[in-house]
């Protein structure tokens, strides 16, 4: 499937990827736009060493960034703060990619299981970065999320998935290279309490799907959806990011753990213990971020194990029975002692922010089914009624480009933002001023 | 069809056995890497779908999708994908020829063969999962056709590529130093764990390989005969 996916991606000039030593750095230059600058440039790389000599893909991945870079003109994640700094410092064009010297850490973001996130910037063109540093496991090498992470990365170029720019091999530890996003939705949805306005939602809830439909029509499940894995921009792009536990989805007999998921975003079928799931899982973690969008508060906050969470659940779907979802009763963790509670006639009983939407609260039910195959799929919900007051353009657009260069789509304040503003006594100029 | 996918290691009706420590070289190679026939001819239910280029992007969903397809899938536990059907019948039933370009001078059809042949055994003694081999076997090729190899690290080339496809496919890894053994101490952990590295670092983690097993269980479902591949 990479292989596949990999020439799909690259232009079929790349294939210089294969050819020898000479014809790379031959390339190399002669992209540089400004050739007396490269030579002018090149004898001070001694801070990069030997990475136009070594087998080190620097030539190569340099012409491999342009590529990208001419697919994707703007990019929407530079800072409006960061525009004085850009352009008072020189950048070097002749810097390489994959050379760690090439990066300068700014601040800690933060620190995962396994790696730890900088906030950085290029010297090569300036860009924020995100720097995730991978510390190797002394006895197993390379962790395997890594490993899967950065591998599905490569073949997945989509304007709602996080893009990987760089990989920087040193001794010691493997620096994943990311474009900077600002915020994350969870802390979008912590800065804005009491839920956000409906058209953001109807936005960010088109990106997340579609971004799920295409790593969906790639066969991979990302497993792992929760509102701080989706990265937000300051225009409002929504990202898809930590693919540290997705997968390809393959014969589904190699059976998959049944611990994915954030316990509050995990559907009742991989939390009954079934294991061979499929793309619906990522469904019903989208279907939960979608309502908490609206509520501003997790759908079942407080569970503390698999059988609050389902519970939980019962408690709005009903329970379900072999004549609502056939074969439930086969599955690991069913008890058939539950009591038959009856479901709430509508999902905005239970949260009452879904009744103000057209054609919001019919989107939900379809996507928080509990059998299965009953659910709707990301592709099929991208056509769904709610949408349809987006712009038509939008269903045309090429992957790798963003909602946001439709004419007339934007984010809309948020009404927090519009009463801060209005106690300072002035509109609010630009949106990402609010953050 | 089948022949042209048949790049990887043959996993015959070989009894498990414990692997041979190191490599014997008075094994015959189960396995020549001499080019197999371009392809054979294409069934007659995939219009044309084996002589499209890789890059072809604007695939219409589900337009080669035989009849029974959704069934197929279902019996393979993959119902959840009917939506993808269409499309996970393109992808598998993709012609994936090997790199024209021949092995590294130093190394022989036959020197390949004997280490897939012993990875085969190794899989086979730890008991993995048929698509970790396929994948290792690929990265194994990838590595070898990218550029110049050592010769008398070929076998921890080999025991590596099955590490890093341990990685990508199983749930439970295998400990290095269990694998170090299986190479009778030709290699130790720490050097298994650079060879790690280096793979990663010169196929550019380009990692995925759609293996043969999906697409022949696919095919067995459709002709409706009982599945011998896989678990």
């Amino acid at each position: 499937m990479g292989q596949e996916l990999c020439a799909k991606t690259l232009p079929p000039e790349c294939s210089c990827y294969l050819c020898p030593e000479g014809g790379e750095a031959h390339s190399c230059q002669q992209t540089q736009p400004a050739a007396m600058e490269t030579v002018v440039e090149l004898t001070d790389l001694e801070e990069a060493p030997g990475c136009m000599t070594s087998f080190h893909p620097g030539g190569r991945q340099a012409v491999r960034a342009r590529k990208q870079k001419s697919q994707r003109p703007r990019s929407h994640s530079d800072a409006f703060q960061e525009e004085g700094l850009r352009q008072s410092s020189q950048w070097r064009k002749s810097l390489p990619f994959g050379a760690a010297s090439s990066y300068l850490n700014l601040e800690k973001l933060g620190e995962g299981s396994y790696a730890t996130v900088y906030k950085g910037i290029s010297r090569i063109n300036g860009q924020l970065v995100a720097l995730k540093v991978i510390s190797m496991n002394a006895e197993e090498g390379v962790p395997f999320t890594a490993i899967r992470e950065a591998s599905l990365l490569k073949g997945l170029k989509h304007a709602n998935i996080v893009l990987l720019h760089d990989i920087i091999h040193t001794k010691e530890t493997l620096t994943f290279v990311f474009e900077y996003m600002h915020t994350d939705l969870a802390q979008y949805m912590s800065q804005h309490p009491g839920g956000l306005h409906p058209h953001n939602v109807r936005l960010f809830m088109f990106q997340l799907l579609r971004g799920l439909a295409f790593i969906h029509h790639q066969h991979v499940l990302h497993r792992d959806l929760k509102p701080q894995n989706l990265l937000i921009s300051h225009l409002g792009e929504l990202k898809l990011a930590d693919f540290g536990l997705a997968r390809a989805k393959s014969i589904p007999s190699q059976t998959y753990s049944s611990e994915v998921v954030t316990l509050w975003y995990r559907p009742p079928d991989a939390l009954l213990g079934a294991t061979e799931y499929s793309s619906e899982l990522d469904v019903w973690g989208a279907g939960c971020i979608f309502i908490e969008m609206f509520q501003g508060r997790p759908l079942f906050p407080g569970v503390s194990n698999i059988w609050e969470q389902l519970e939980k659940i019962w408690e709005v779907l009903g329970v379900p029975t072999e004549d609502t979802w056939p074969g439930i009763s086969k599955l690991p963790n069913y008890n058939p002692e539950w009591f038959p509670l009856p479901a709430p006639p509508s999902l905005q009983r239970v949260w009452s922010r879904l009744g103000g939407v057209p054609e919001a609260e019919d989107l939900a039910s379809r996507m928080l089914k509990g059998c299965p195959r009953a659910r709707v799929s990301a592709q099929q919900a991208l056509v769904h009624h709610y949408f349809s007051a987006l712009p038509s353009q939008l269903r045309q657009l090429a992957n790798e480009e963003s909602l946001f260069t439709v004419s007339g789509v934007r984010l809309k304040p948020e009404m927090c933002d519009l009463l801060a503003s209005y106690r300072k006594g002035h509109h609010p100029a630009r949106l990402s001023k609010c953050w | 069809m089948l022949a042209s996918r048949s790049q990887g290691p043959t996993t015959g009706s070989r009894s498990p056995r414990t692997p041979t420590p190191g490599l014997c070289p008075s094994r015959s190679p189960a396995v020549s890497h001499a080019p197999k026939p371009p392809r054979g001819a294409p069934p007659e239910s995939v219009p044309e779908a084996t002589c499209l280029p890789l890059g072809c992007q604007a695939r219409p969903p589900g337009m080669w999708a035989p009849p029974g397809l959704e069934a197929a899938l279902g019996f393979l536990g993959l119902e959840g994908e009917r939506e993808y059907a269409g499309d996970i019948f393109a992808e598998v039933m993709v012609c994936r020829t090997p790199p024209r370009s021949a092995l590294p001078r130093a190394v022989t059809p036959e020197m390949r063969a004997l280490v897939v042949d012993w990875l085969v055994q190794v899989h086979e003694y730890l008991g993995l999962e048929g698509d970790t081999l396929y994948l290792a076997v690929h990265l194994l090729d990838s590595y070898l056709h990218s550029g110049r190899v050592r010769l008398h690290r070929l076998q921890l080339l080999g025991m590596a590529s099955l590490f890093v496809a341990c990685k990508v496919e199983e749930r439970v890894l295998p400990e290095p130093a269990s694998l170090c053994l299986l190479g009778a101490g030709s290699f130790s952990p720490a050097e298994l764990l650079r060879a790690e590295r280096r793979i990663l670092s010169r196929l550019d983690f380009r990692l995925h390989h759609l293996g043969p097993l999906l697409c022949l269980g696919l095919l067995a479902a459709l002709a409706r005969s009982n599945p011998q591949w896989g678990p």
